[in-house]
C-alpha cells in the first residue's frame, strides 16, 4: 500500500492522521496477537489443579469442620474478607471515576474540534486525532480496569485458600 | 535510521564513548554482522559472589541468590518480592499471582503467603533443587521500596523482609530502606535523570543518592568511594553459549564490566547486576549498564560487575515486556514450570557465566 504521505493532494495533517490511525491498528492488532498467545487456558487449569491439589492434601479437613463452629476461629476470615470488599469498592469508585473523567475530557475535546479547523481536510484530521486520543484514554482506563479485576479476583482466591489455613492452625 | 539517530544521540553525550562502543556491538549483532566475543575467564573469586537488580531484577536477584547461596555473599532486592512469590496462592495462576499478589495485591493480607513460601523453600533445600540455607546466616541483604512506588509496593517488599529473615539471614544484616519518595526505579545522583517520585521509562530515578553504591558497600562493607574514570571498556559478551534453552528470551549479547586490576588476576569478587522490565540494552541502551554507578564502585574497589539480559518475547516464550523470568515464562509448556532452581534455564545460564569469570585467567 502506497503511503498516505507519498499523495501531494492530500493535506498533510490529514496525512499525518490517517499514518496515527494506522499505526494504531498495526499496535493495536499486534497487542491482539500477543493477548491470543497469553492466553493458555489448558497450561494454566492444569497449572491451579496441580497447586490446589497438592493444597487440598496438606489439609485437614476434620480439623477444619470442628473448629468451622468456634466464632472465634472464624473473626480473621471474617475481617479480611471485609478488607477485601472495602477495597473492591475503592477500586469500583475509581474506576466509574476515571470513565467520568475519560467521558468529560473527551466531550470537551470534540467541542474544541470545530474552532481549530480552517477546511474540510483540517476538520476531519483534528477530528481524527481528537478521536485516536480519546479511544487510547478509554483503552488505558479499560486496561486499569482488567488489571484491577485480576487483583480482584486473586484477593478473593487468596482470602479462601488462607482462610483455610487460619482455622485448620487456630 | 534508527542506528544512525541513536549512534548520533549517544555520540554528542560526552564521557559515554565506551558505552557507545557497546551499543554498536548490540546494534551490529541485531544486524546479524557481528558476533559479540565470549565472555573472557577472569580468575574471579566465586565465594564472594552478589547480586542485585530491580522489579523483576530483584525478583531473579533473589532466585540466584536463595539457589546458588554456596557462593554467595548477599543480595539487594530494589522493589521485588520474596522467593517463590509467584507460589503464594495455589488457587490462582502463577502469572495472576506474579502480577497482582507480588506486585500490588488488593489488600495487604492477600500479599505474598510468606509462611507457604519458606516451606516450599526448606522443601527444596532438602531435596537439593537449591543450595543450603545455611549459607545464609552470614549474609547480607539490602532491600528498598519507594514510598511512591505503586508497582510494587512496601506491603509485598515488607515480606521479602520477612521471608529472609525467617530464612535465617541476622535480623541486622538487613538494611531496609523504606524512607525515599521514590517511584518504581532504580536510584541515582544523576540531575538528567527522571524525578525521583515518578514511574516512568526509563524507571531510573534521580533520588539525589546513588542506590548502586548503598547496596554494594551492604554488601561489601568498608568499600572506598566510587572511581571518576573506568580502567577498561564496558565488554559485550555473547550470551548464546551459555543458554541451553530456546525459551530463555535472553538476548545473544550480555554485558560486564572488568576492572583492569581483575583482568590482571585478582581475584575479584563477582556482583550480578539484573535489569527490570522494559530495561534491557535492547530497549534503553546503556543506561542501565554503565549510568547507574556500579561500574565506578567496581573500578575503586576490584569488583566485576555482570550485567545478563532479557528481551521482549511476543510469544513462545509469552514476555512482551522483557521481565526477568519469577513465574515460568521460560518453560512455556510445563504446567508445573521450575524457574527458580538451580536446573531453571535462566539461572543456570546466569550461574554458567559467573563460573566462567571465575576460571583462571588464560595468557
Amino acid at each position: 500500500m502506497t503511503s498516505p504521505q507519498a499523495n501531494k493532494f492530500i493535506d498533510p495533517s490529514l496525512s499525518e492522521a490517517i499514518q496515527h490511525w494506522k499505526e494504531y491498528s498495526d499496535q493495536t492488532t499486534q497487542d491482539s496477537v500477543m493477548l491470543m498467545n497469553a492466553m493458555t487456558p489448558l497450561k494454566d487449569s492444569a497449572q491451579v489443579a496441580g497447586a490446589v491439589f497438592e493444597s487440598m492434601q496438606q489439609t485437614d479437613w476434620l480439623q477444619i469442620a470442628k473448629k468451622l463452629t468456634d466464632p472465634t476461629a472464624l473473626s480473621t476470615a471474617i475481617d479480611e474478607l471485609s478488607d477485601i470488599q472495602i477495597a473492591v469498592m475503592g477500586k469500583v469508585r475509581d474506576g466509574y471515576r476515571a470513565f467520568l473523567q475519560t467521558s468529560l475530557a473527551s466531550a470537551e475535546q470534540l467541542a474544541e474540534v470545530p474552532k481549530e479547523a480552517n477546511s474540510a481536510a483540517t476538520l476531519l484530521a483534528t477530528l481524527m486525532e481528537t478521536s485516536l486520543n480519546i479511544v487510547k484514554q478509554y483503552q488505558q482506563d479499560a486496561s486499569d480496569e482488567a488489571a484491577n479485576l485480576n487483583a480482584i479476583q486473586a484477593a478473593y482466591r487468596a482470602w479462601f485458600q488462607k482462610s483455610l489455613q487460619t482455622v485448620q492452625s487456630n | 535510521m534508527t542506528l544512525i539517530s541513536g549512534l548520533i544521540r549517544n555520540r554528542i553525550v560526552p564521557g559515554l564513548l565506551v558505552a557507545l562502543c557497546t551499543f554498536t556491538t548490540a546494534e551490529a549483532t541485531a544486524a546479524g554482522s557481528y558476533k559479540p566475543d565470549s565472555l573472557p575467564s577472569s580468575g574471579a573469586d566465586i565465594h564472594k559472589t552478589s547480586v542485585s537488580g530491580l522489579s523483576s531484577g530483584a525478583f531473579m536477584s533473589s532466585q540466584l541468590y536463595i539457589a546458588y547461596s554456596d557462593i554467595m555473599v548477599g543480595a539487594g532486592v530494589v522493589a521485588g518480592g520474596p522467593y517463590l512469590c509467584a507460589k503464594s496462592w495455589s488457587f490462582s495462576t502463577l502469572l495472576q499471582n506474579a502480577t497482582s499478589t507480588c506486585m500490588s495485591p488488593l489488600t495487604v493480607d492477600m500479599g505474598p503467603n510468606t509462611p507457604r513460601l519458606v516451606a516450599l523453600t526448606h522443601s527444596l533445600a532438602e531435596s537439593g533443587d537449591i543450595d543450603s540455607l545455611d549459607n545464609l546466616k552470614n549474609d547480607r541483604i539490602y532491600l528498598f521500596s519507594g514510598q511512591s512506588d505503586k508497582t510494587v509496593i512496601t506491603a509485598v517488599v515488607d515480606q521479602t523482609q520477612a521471608f529472609f529473615e525467617e530464612m535465617g539471614v541476622p535480623a541486622d544484616a538487613i538494611k531496609y530502606n523504606t524512607s525515599v519518595d521514590a517511584g518504581h526505579a532504580l536510584v541515582t545522583d544523576k540531575d538528567t535523570d527522571t524525578s525521583c517520585s515518578l514511574t516512568q521509562n526509563p524507571y531510573i530515578n534521580d533520588c539525589d543518592f546513588q542506590q548502586s553504591e548503598r547496596i554494594l558497600n551492604q554488601l561489601y562493607p568498608d568499600l572506598q568511594p566510587p572511581a571518576q574514570t573506568l580502567s577498561s571498556e564496558i565488554i559485550g559478551f555473547d550470551q548464546s553459549e551459555f543458554l541451553d534453552s530456546e525459551t530463555t528470551s535472553m538476548s545473544d549479547t550480555g554485558y560486564a564490566y572488568i576492572p583492569a586490576a581483575c583482568e590482571a588476576g585478582s581475584s575479584c569478587p563477582v556482583h550480578v547486576v539484573f535489569h527490570g522490565c522494559k530495561q534491557g540494552a535492547k530497549l534503553i541502551g546503556d543506561k542501565y549498564y554503565a549510568q547507574t554507578g556500579y561500574n565506578q564502585m567496581a573500578e575503586s574497589n576490584n569488583l566485576i560487575m555482570l550485567y545478563p539480559q532479557v528481551q521482549p518475547s511476543g510469544r513462545n516464550p509469552f514476555n512482551p515486556q522483557g521481565c526477568w523470568d519469577f513465574w515460568g515464562y521460560s518453560s512455556p509448556n510445563d504446567s508445573d514450570p521450575d524457574y527458580f532452581t538451580r536446573n531453571a534455564p535462566q539461572l543456570s545460564a546466569v550461574y554458567k557465566m559467573i563460573v566462567r569469570l571465575t576460571q583462571p585467567i588464560i595468557q
